[in-house]
């Protein structure tokens, strides 16, 4: 077994109250990589908080080289407003404002608070860091999904993952935030990525995500074997295949047929029925081609701060599926 | 098989769009009660929309006397604003304004918008019918739940749907009013009726869906437009009222509220496992168990305005917060 130690940093910024910052220090007590796993950045995302809490006792199993930083609540403030950042208020589009951590990295020691907060983390954990893999949240109706830059040692360092999907962005390498970015441009492998559902926790995305953590650490030669799973990969998005919007053709209540998002679906499948509040009538909704379901459900824009854009009433023309075409 | 027709009502009311109300018409061409389904009176609100497409065949093989009509989308206006009410705005609590339509019934030809509407659905099918459930939602926390007042045949009525929960309101003595909302209504013209609330707003649910056509069945049943006995009746259930007993459940301390799999309407013995809480300033773990025997009234980490705010349904829990509500269960019969 692997010593684990939890360790504490005592945060004081400006304009919050004194608060702790714990996190688990698991140790090989040999030679290696550095892995740091971050989560809950942003406060409404927290699936990746309970992947690390099964996720230690694990790692304190099976760590054999170097070292796991996890730090389960990266930004509580954040958490304590139960919103993307810190002064997010109801129903405001998440943006990219001073208060979203992500923008802070590798933060200041005089500036804002999150550039302070920021700070912290890099001067304790981040430095110390030779890998990282930051855990976000976008909203159920997406699946679960690595979101590397188009550079082939990050690509490969998801692809361990075994996430369902891993989409590539088309980004150049730059300095500064968000936080992957600051791995990535100082010659060290990280990758962030998306669990399906925020403000939630969901039992199959923390197990994804154990397995994430599981896989990428075997890959990093931090535990012993190789990455399980690599086959439920079923969508790469590197740009060069086929996305197909499927569309609400009239107004009315969109009623799903039981999938979920990376379910496989095959042209002609029904996706659903449109239930159309101007005659009652029934519409069918089904996949225009073969693939995966990479979004399902309807929902709109600002799904991710509010109800109503959940709210499963399509207007015509609303996105009710994406399908990931395989053929 | 009953005759099945689909009818629209145009509505011309002030400052909305025209638009069209259809409804379906299910006729066994047999005296009897006249059984009005309504749903959607609240825009975020649609299960028992799914509902009544669900029943409406149903309806049509079972029917043996009098008459159903199902009214699945009954305020368009508030479903296309997708919130409770027509101009209910993002996170404002639902509240009771004007903008309300069940506080609006009967409704009044030249009165505000969604006064029009209830004078014209009240004309058109409200007034011809005897009986009438009301179907609403509230947050996907709370087990689905029939809300009858607090009178004998009412009661009777709601215990006919063989929801897991059933929650009497004691209103006091029936006062005549200007307005009312529409089971409110439907009493006090002394016509049966009873509201309910399955759980989740702003989604449909296959679970919820289920319960809803098995009332409608269980509740036409009832009242003898269908032959055969209410179905589910002995399962376990809560039945009570606001100085019913409950256990609260509440977090000891500030943290995230794993859940332990269970839902809303599941049945937990004294001593079981609730879920943890995972508390953010030390990573301690908190078990959180079930401190009385009883059904799940409640479940999940939530705050008020979680019909309305994505914020208040987050899962992290300040010390004090609930996270379920235990209610003793009973025989239903």
């Amino acid at each position: 077994m692997a010593e684990v130690q939890k360790k504490v940093l005592e945060i004081k910024v400006k304009n919050i109250r004194e608060f702790n910052l714990p996190y688990w220090e698991i140790s090989s007590g040999k030679e290696g990589n550095c892995l740091l796993t971050t989560a809950a950045l942003h406060g409404c995302e927290v699936i990746g908080c309970e992947v690390m809490r099964r996720f230690c006792p694990i790692a304190a199993e099976k760590l054999v080289k170097g070292k796991i930083l996890l730090l389960p609540f990266s930004n509580p403030p954040a958490l304590w407003n139960r919103r993307h950042n810190v002064y997010s208020t109801p129903n405001e589009p998440k943006g990219h404002g001073k208060d979203n951590i992500q923008g802070s990295w590798p933060g200041n020691p005089e500036g804002h608070e999150m550039e302070q907060l920021a700070y912290i983390i890099n001067e304790n954990l981040v430095k110390r860091a030779t890998h990282n893999i930051d855990m976000h949240c976008w909203s159920r109706f997406m699946i679960a999904t690595a979101v590397p830059d188009n550079n082939k040692e990050q690509i490969e360092f998801a692809r361990a993952s075994a996430l369902p999907a891993i989409k590539v962005i088309p980004r150049a390498p730059k300095q500064g935030p968000p936080l992957h970015n600051i791995f990535n441009s100082t010659g060290r492998l990280a990758f962030s990525m998306e669990f399906s559902g925020q403000y939630m926790l969901s039992e199959r995305e923390a197990k994804l995500g154990v397995r994430m953590l599981d896989n990428c650490s075997r890959y990093l030669g931090l535990f012993e074997g190789e990455p399980e799973g690599l086959e439920d990969t079923v969508i790469f998005d590197d740009g060069s295949k086929e996305m197909v919007t499927v569309s609400a053709s009239e107004n009315g209540l969109f009623i799903e047929n039981g999938l979920s998002v990376g379910d496989r679906v095959m042209k002609g499948d029904l996706l659903g029925t449109l239930f159309s509040d101007s005659t009652l009538d029934v519409i069918e909704i089904k996949a225009p081609a073969d693939g995966y379901l990479y979004s399902y459900g309807c929902h709109r824009r600002n799904a991710d701060v509010d109800l109503a854009a959940q709210h499963p009433y399509a207007d015509k023309g609303d996105t009710l599926a994406i399908v990931f075409k395989t053929s | 098989m009953a005759k099945v027709e689909k009818r629209i009502i145009n509505v011309n009311v002030k400052n909305i769009r025209e638009f069209n109300l259809p409804y379906w018409e299910v006729d066994s061409g047999r005296e009897g009660p006249c059984f009005l389904l309504t749903a959607a009176l609240h825009g975020c609100e649609v299960i028992g929309c799914d509902v009544m497409r669900r029943f409406l065949p149903v309806a049509a093989r079972d029917l043996v006397r009098g008459k159903i009509l199902l009214l699945p989308f009954s305020n368009p206006p508030a479903v296309w604003n997708r919130r409770h009410n027509l101009y209910s705005s993002p996170s404002e609590p639902k509240g009771f304004g004007k903008d309300n339509i069940n506080g609006a019934w009967p409704g009044k030809a030249d009165g505000h918008e969604v006064e029009q509407i209830a004078f014209i659905i009240n004309e058109k099918l409200v007034k011809e019918s005897t009986h009438n459930i009301d179907m609403h939602c509230w947050s996907r926390f709370n087990v689905a739940c029939a809300v009858p007042d607090d009178e004998s045949k009412q009661v009777e009525f709601a215990m006919a749907a063989a929801l897991p929960a059933v929650h009497v309101i004691s209103r006091g003595p029936a006062a005549k009013r200007e307005y009312y909302t529409l089971s409110g209504y439907f009493n006090a013209t002394d016509r049966l009726s009873f509201s309910m609330e399955f759980s989740g707003q702003y989604m449909l649910s296959e679970r919820e869906s289920e319960l809803g056509v098995r009332m409608l069945s269980n509740c036409s049943r009832y009242i003898g437009i269908f032959e055969g006995d209410p179905e589910g009746t002995d399962e376990p259930s809560i039945f009570f009222n606001d100085k019913t007993p409950r256990a609260e459940v509440k977090a000891p301390a500030g943290g995230l509220f794993v859940e332990n799999g269970l839902k809303p309407g599941d049945i937990v013995a004294r001593g079981d496992l609730l879920g943890i809480l995972f508390m953010d300033d030390s990573l301690d773990i908190l078990e959180i168990k079930a401190p009385e025997s009883g059904m799940l009234y409640s479940y999940g980490c939530h705050r008020r305005m979680a019909d309305v705010d994505l914020a208040a349904q987050h899962p992290y829990a300040d010390r004090d917060g609930l996270l379920a509500t235990i209610i003793p269960t009973v025989r239903r019969t």
